[in-house]
């Protein structure tokens, strides 16, 4: 764990564009070079199986092509796309909103285990003091932090009075483009970031490729098989909105349960979708 | 059978002549857990000082036998000998517990008294209240069991409890009352041997899988369980049926074999929860115990250690409604029951070891406030939270349950729909087949079910058809199966291909079960 000031070298470059730099800044890991085009992924904790997956989606392209995945530790849409940009092989940096030592000490338990996975490759960042625990006023600097190290903000997922609009607004100011994933109307967990977008203050987001443009990067081509079966074709496009179980996938698709059935499972071994744990099936 | 009990009565009486032996020999059974020793109660009434004494190792229960034996003899109109009474019950090393030695002592100090003039030819079995009046013990049927199994084809016993002891085709001879003991026995009023009862009837089910609108999967799932014995999980949204589902399951369970009869029946009996009209129990148990149940009460004990639920569910279904909200040490227990088939209770000085081979069927919601998944409705959990709720359920216990199936909200379309379902009856008959094709699969052996398979027997009889290797194939290499895991798929899959009368597994059958194994 070390400290670097504004004035050190090996601070990251992009937080001196900010009004007031965090002073220090403490470091858990190897910050990843300054010159990597970096991409903060957020949203909100409470999350629906669509925003998991676009998340996920995103921040695995976006990982694989290169650029640096820059989110705040939290659980939902940021641990997701951390654990996503691990999963890639890519790299990430967490933005903690409490102590470094603090979160080691008191932090969940499965998060920690996170922490220590992206501190292997990236790091964890906190502008607070070791031993500061979080409270709800340490929360909006650190979603500053989030943005003056980001080149790009895409917010997934966030509800009214979200933590990641609070990022939006910074990265505004910072002069930085924002994109915002639209969700369903009525939805409560999408109501800021459409309504962000109908205010016009961000982009809407189609998927990873204008991002990557932005970043100067190109998306690899699709991990998924264009000569895939048609009816597996169906059934993720069936999946594509939120998990279900197996008779409603049979009554969706019009096929009957016996045929819907040796789908799944084909489905399930090729890894295209996966099982929830409560006898549900979600796109991976 | 009255004729050939007087004559054998006459004998003995006869034997008055002979110089008199004071010792007096009457049988009586032990009982520890399911395990019984047939015990003979000796009575020496010699001169000297009036004193009354039982050794043997008698607990508790048994010493205070003393008091209530010499209450129930002077209270019956005889006298109670006022010389030197010492009772013996041999063999004398194991400790002796409860209180259905009494009849067997106080007859025995009648005979070394000559009180009673013949010598007791049965076993002899229960409680004596202050007044002579007999009072019904638990756990009549092992120890009649074990008494038939000696050679004794009669028996003595509390009139409640004697269509137990006859319902396993013993001479029940059921009594009121001391006075009626003696007066059987010197042939001055016979009692009527007790008569088999009548077997029960076809019972009538509360639930009926016809009740239940829409829940394919989730009646498939239970058609599953009902025919190979695997673990099943309901996970859903309050009021969807879970409890419903789980509910039907004794309607479609095929009946207990005869010769799983008297075991289930006598672990019943040793609870205390035989049926004095039906003794013999015919449809499997289904045990539901609620979730504030203890340990104890799930796995058994006490001292004297009693059977648990688990045990009583034993050849049958333990269902566990709201599965998370039982304590995690209470749902630990449940893993060696589940990987066994048994339960040991240890305690200081008591040991017993019940059978426990049960399906576990059991429901849960997805989420603390049970909205996750439901299409009409938002969940208000955080993913952290959800995760602790599922981690209630351990993943050792998870992963000896075979299918976890959601049950989803059903559309009003559906349950307004008046087309005919399937009835729980047609659905038995599918599983009863299943269950003779397994039976006749697994002859010679002691296992019944596929779920009982052992390893070996699962690569012997789980033959797959080529798409089916091909299948299985990918599986093992695509998904880290654990090797339990791997056994249990195809457990599964042969139940599937069984009850749709299939000797090889297809594709669709290995399918369904990947399917509803449902694990990440």
């Amino acid at each position: 764990m070390i400290s670097r000031r504004p004035c050190d070298p090996g601070y990251p470059r992009r937080l001196r564009d900010m009004r007031k730099p965090p002073d220090p800044l403490w470091i858990s890991g190897d910050l990843p070079d300054d010159r990597l085009p970096t991409v903060g992924i957020v949203g909100t904790r409470r999350l629906t199986s669509y925003g998991a997956r676009v998340a996920r989606e995103l921040a695995t392209a976006l990982a694989a092509a290169g650029a640096v995945v820059v989110s705040g530790l939290a659980q939902g849409i940021d641990s997701t796309a951390h654990s996503a940009a691990l999963d890639a092989a890519g790299l990430t940096v967490a933005v903690l909103g409490e102590g470094l030592a603090a979160f080691d000490e008191l932090g969940p338990v499965l998060r920690r285990r996170l922490a220590a996975r992206i501190a292997r490759s990236g790091a964890v960042v906190s502008e607070y003091g070791l031993d500061v625990r979080p409270a709800d006023w340490t929360y909006p600097r650190r979603n500053a932090t989030i943005a003056g190290l980001s080149d790009v903000l895409v917010v997934v997922e966030a509800p009214e009075t979200s933590g990641a609009l609070i990022t939006a607004d910074r990265m505004r100011d910072l002069g930085r483009p924002v994109f915002l994933v639209p969700g369903p109307l009525g939805a409560p967990t999408w109501i800021g970031s459409n309504r962000y977008i109908a205010e016009g203050k961000g982009t809407l987001l189609v998927g990873a490729e204008p991002v990557a443009a932005v970043l100067g990067l190109r998306i690899g081509p699709a991990g998924r098989d264009p000569e895939a079966a048609d009816d597996a074709s169906q059934l993720l496009a069936f999946l594509a909105a939120r998990a279900t179980d197996a008779d409603a996938i049979a009554a969706g698709l019009g096929i009957p349960p016996a045929e819907a059935t040796t789908l799944i499972a084909e489905q399930l071994i090729a890894g295209t979708i996966v099982a929830t744990g409560d006898g549900r099936f979600a796109r991976r | 059978m009255d004729l050939t009990a007087l004559s054998a009565a006459a004998e003995p009486a006869a034997d008055q002549t002979k110089p008199p032996s004071r010792v007096a020999h009457v049988s009586t059974c032990a009982l520890w857990g399911l395990e019984t020793a047939l015990i003979s109660v000796e009575a020496d009434v010699a001169n000297g000082l009036p004193h009354f004494s039982i050794v043997g190792l008698p607990d508790t229960a048994v010493s205070e036998a003393r008091e209530r034996v010499r209450a129930a003899i002077r209270n019956s109109g005889f006298e109670f000998p006022l010389r030197r009474i010492v009772v013996n019950l041999a063999p004398a090393e194991r400790r002796k517990e409860g209180t259905g030695f009494d009849l067997a002592i106080a007859l025995a100090i009648l005979r070394a008294s000559d009180q009673l003039r013949t010598d007791v030819d049965g076993l002899c079995l229960g409680e004596l209240s202050l007044d002579g009046t007999l009072r019904p013990i638990r756990g009549v049927m092992p120890r009649i069991l074990r008494a038939r199994e000696c050679g004794i084809e009669r028996a003595y016993l509390p009139s409640e409890n004697a269509s137990e002891a006859a319902a396993l085709g013993s001479d029940a001879v059921g009594l009121r009352t001391l006075r009626a003991a003696v007066d059987h026995l010197d042939g001055r009023v016979r009692q009527p041997s007790a008569p088999m009862p009548p077997p029960a009837p076809e019972p009538t089910w509360e639930m009926d899988l016809a009740d239940i609108s829409g829940q394919d999967t989730p009646k498939r799932a239970l058609e599953i369980a009902a025919a190979g014995g695997h673990n099943l999980l309901f996970i859903g949204p309050p009021g969807t049926g879970k409890t419903m589902l789980a509910r039907a399951l004794p309607s479609i369970l095929p009946p207990l074999e005869p010769d799983e009869v008297l075991l289930t029946s006598a672990i019943h009996s040793v609870a205390g929860l035989t049926d004095p009209a039906h003794p013999l129990l015919t449809a499997r148990p289904f045990r539901a115990p609620h979730h504030t149940a203890s340990r104890l009460a799930l796995v058994g004990g006490g001292v004297p250690p009693r059977p648990g639920e688990v045990s009583l569910a034993h050849s049958g279904a333990l269902f566990l409604d709201e599965m998370a909200e039982f304590p995690a040490n209470v749902l630990e227990t449940l893993r060696e029951p589940l990987e066994e088939g048994a339960i040991t209770i240890s305690r200081a000085g008591a040991t017993a070891t019940y059978p426990a081979r049960f399906t576990l069927i059991a429901a849960q919601n997805p989420c603390p406030c049970g909205r996750l998944g439901d299409p009409e409705a938002t969940c208000s959990c955080l993913p952290d939270a959800i995760s602790r709720y599922r981690s209630r359920i351990s993943d050792p216990l998870l992963d000896r349950i075979d299918m976890r199936v959601a049950v989803p909200r059903v559309p009003y379309r559906e349950l307004r729909e008046r087309a005919p379902r399937e009835t729980s009856s047609v659905v038995r008959a599918r599983v009863r087949a299943a269950r003779e094709r397994m039976r006749h699969r697994l002859a010679g052996t002691t296992r019944r079910c596929n779920a009982e398979m052992t390893k070996r027997e699962v690569d012997r009889c789980c033959e797959l058809d080529a798409g089916g290797e091909r299948m299985l194939a990918a599986v093992v290499s695509s998904r880290r199966i654990s090797a339990r895991g791997y056994h249990r798929l195809l457990r599964v899959a042969r139940t599937v291909a069984d009850l749709e009368g299939i000797e090889r597994i297809a594709v669709e059958h290995l399918a369904l079960a990947l399917l509803l194994r449902g694990d990440t």
